[in-house]
């Protein structure tokens, strides 16, 4: 009895994990480059009041054991890296990644980070930077005289300055992949740090090892898809009222033996 | 008079207890992937089977039915749970799109490689670690169909059984069950089908092993019926166990009401017929 109200109450707490993770995916579902998560669930431990094996007279023995599992719990969130879609923004510093491979970027912390978002824009050095004023790595300068700048899909990076001057030669864009990229950390900002179960990146040209050819132009939307989410989101909610009305019932159980005396 | 009645009640409302909990595990489980259900069995125990036969004399007054069976007690009958069954029933396929993650369609369960030894699992989301090996959620590596020996029994090595990938293609695994990267063949998933379902035991994290003293008659499944890009949910039907839920709480009621109905009985035996007030 005591033991199904703790049961119910780890469903409510593991439902309650899958609620967060899907209100994490709806909300970010127009963040550039975003990953959706998905939580994953195991079985806790049994305890066994009888073991199976047991004879239970001469020459027979208990076929079966008796034994009631103990709740649920969060296993994983697993971060689904299939690539989104591409919007078209006809911005000449956005890149989109067509595959696998992420950006780095230099944290102010010296550090180097990952991403999938590719808006990037010139810092007041013209160094090319995300949003937040992390820059790309290997780095890029854009001269101020350029007109425009041209990124091909093998990541070899030019600035086009007036029609009388030969294109200019900026450097080599280089993304970073990962055998496990379900295994990279989240630390918010659309970045991504390695851990232990991710791997050590491989940092290559566009297109190789694997890794996605670049577009020029458009980005990469979020990979959350609204009406997967709303399913999760519908079978989270009703799976936790089924497990508040468990304990309602132990509850109910337990008043009834209480009221016995 | 004798109360001995009042265990008898006990013992059922300890049951339905019993039975609750499992409940509230099927419950708290009906979003984990690959869980089966478990259901409890019960069975009536007379005290009279604790006794030895003995020899029944002819009786020499008429005969009842108490003449051929010495009772002793042994008309109370008590409830006891006599085992845990779990039902595995195939639950429904759910599409994730995820590369690896594999539902079995069909019986057989993935072999994987504990520290306590392997293990078998019916929940299919796999995942890579940092050196591309496929494991479990955690980390236990899965295990490829074991390669018969010159003797021709299958070996019990799991080292050379686990799955490493190069990282630079795309992993596919087909519905037979084998594992390629890009275009390399890497091996065949181990599944493996149990005839005897009683020999398995939960001891979770979506994981069975076998129970000591039974056959479990293990055979390799040589076709297996996999499906790449989706997850077998869980068996636990809402509706039964909210159904199941309801009986359990009103059995539970109904033996509380018993064991009231014995003190009562008790406290007008103590109090009003062995009144020594006039």
């Amino acid at each position: 009895m005591f033991k199904s109200l703790n049961t119910a109450a780890t469903g409510m707490i593991a439902q309650q994990s899958n609620m967060d993770v899907v209100a994490n995916n709806i909300a970010n579902v127009n963040t550039t480059g975003f990953k959706k998560s998905r939580a994953e669930f195991e079985d806790l431990m049994y305890s066994n009041q009888k073991d199976p094996g047991q004879a239970s007279g001469l020459n027979s023995i208990t076929p079966t054991g008796v034994q009631t599992g103990l709740g649920v719990r969060t296993a994983a969130i697993q971060k689904d890296f299939t690539t989104g879609q591409s919007a078209i923004t006809n911005n000449p510093l956005d890149i989109q990644i067509e595959g696998s491979g992420f950006f780095q970027v230099r944290t102010p912390d010296g550090e180097i980070a990952y991403t999938r978002d590719g808006s990037f824009k010139k810092n007041t050095e013209g160094k090319l930077s995300d949003k937040n004023g992390n820059v790309l790595i290997p780095e890029v300068t854009i001269p101020p005289t350029a007109v425009t700048v041209e990124i091909a899909p093998s990541g070899a990076i030019t600035c086009i300055h007036n029609a009388d001057i030969e294109p200019q030669s900026l450097g080599q864009l280089e993304i970073a992949n990962f055998i496990n990229p379900a295994g990279l950390k989240s630390m918010g900002k659309n970045l991504f740090t390695p851990s232990a179960a991710s791997g050590q990146p491989t940092s290559t040209r566009p297109g190789t090892l694997g890794t996605g050819f670049l577009a020029q132009g458009q980005l990469e939307t979020s990979n959350v898809n609204i009406v997967d989410e709303m399913i999760n989101m519908i079978s989270a909610q009703r799976a936790y009222e089924t497990n508040s009305k468990v304990v309602q019932a132990s509850d109910q159980m337990l008043q009834t033996a209480v009221n016995v005396k | 008079m004798s109360i001995k009645g009042i265990y008898t009640a006990l013992s059922g409302a300890m049951a339905q207890s019993l039975k609750m909990d499992t409940i509230a595990n099927n419950i708290a489980n009906v979003n984990t992937t690959g869980f089966k259900k478990d259901q409890q069995t019960f069975k009536e125990y007379l005290t009279a089977l604790e006794k030895e036969p003995d020899v029944i004399q002819v009786p020499r007054v008429p005969a009842s039915i108490e003449s051929f069976y010495q009772l002793n007690g042994g008309d109370k009958g008590f409830v006891d749970a006599s085992g845990t069954h779990t039902n595995m029933e195939q639950g429904s396929l759910k599409p994730t799109g995820g590369k690896l993650d594999v539902a079995i369609d069909g019986p057989g369960f993935f072999e994987v490689s504990t520290p306590n030894g392997v293990r078998l699992t019916r929940a299919g989301n796999f995942t890579v670690d940092g050196q591309g090996q496929l494991v479990t959620k955690e980390g236990y590596p899965v295990l490829l169909e074991a390669v018969e020996g010159t003797d021709g029994l299958a070996s019990d090595d799991a080292q050379g059984r686990m799955i490493t990938f190069k990282g630079d293609a795309s992993v596919t695994i087909s519905d037979a069950g084998e594992v390629f990267d890009g275009e390399n063949k890497i091996g065949k998933l181990s599944v493996v089908n149990i005839a005897n379902s009683e020999a398995l035991q939960k001891v979770g994290q979506n994981f069975f092993t076998y129970r000591d003293g039974i056959n479990p008659e293990v055979s390799a499944n040589k076709n297996p019926s996999l499906k790449q890009g989706f997850l077998e949910t869980s068996n636990v039907n809402i509706i039964n166990e909210m159904t199941d839920m309801i009986m359990a709480q009103r059995v539970f009621e109904g033996t509380q009401k018993a064991i009231s109905t014995y003190d009562s009985m008790s406290d007008k035996l103590i109090n009003q017929v062995g009144s020594s007030r006039a």
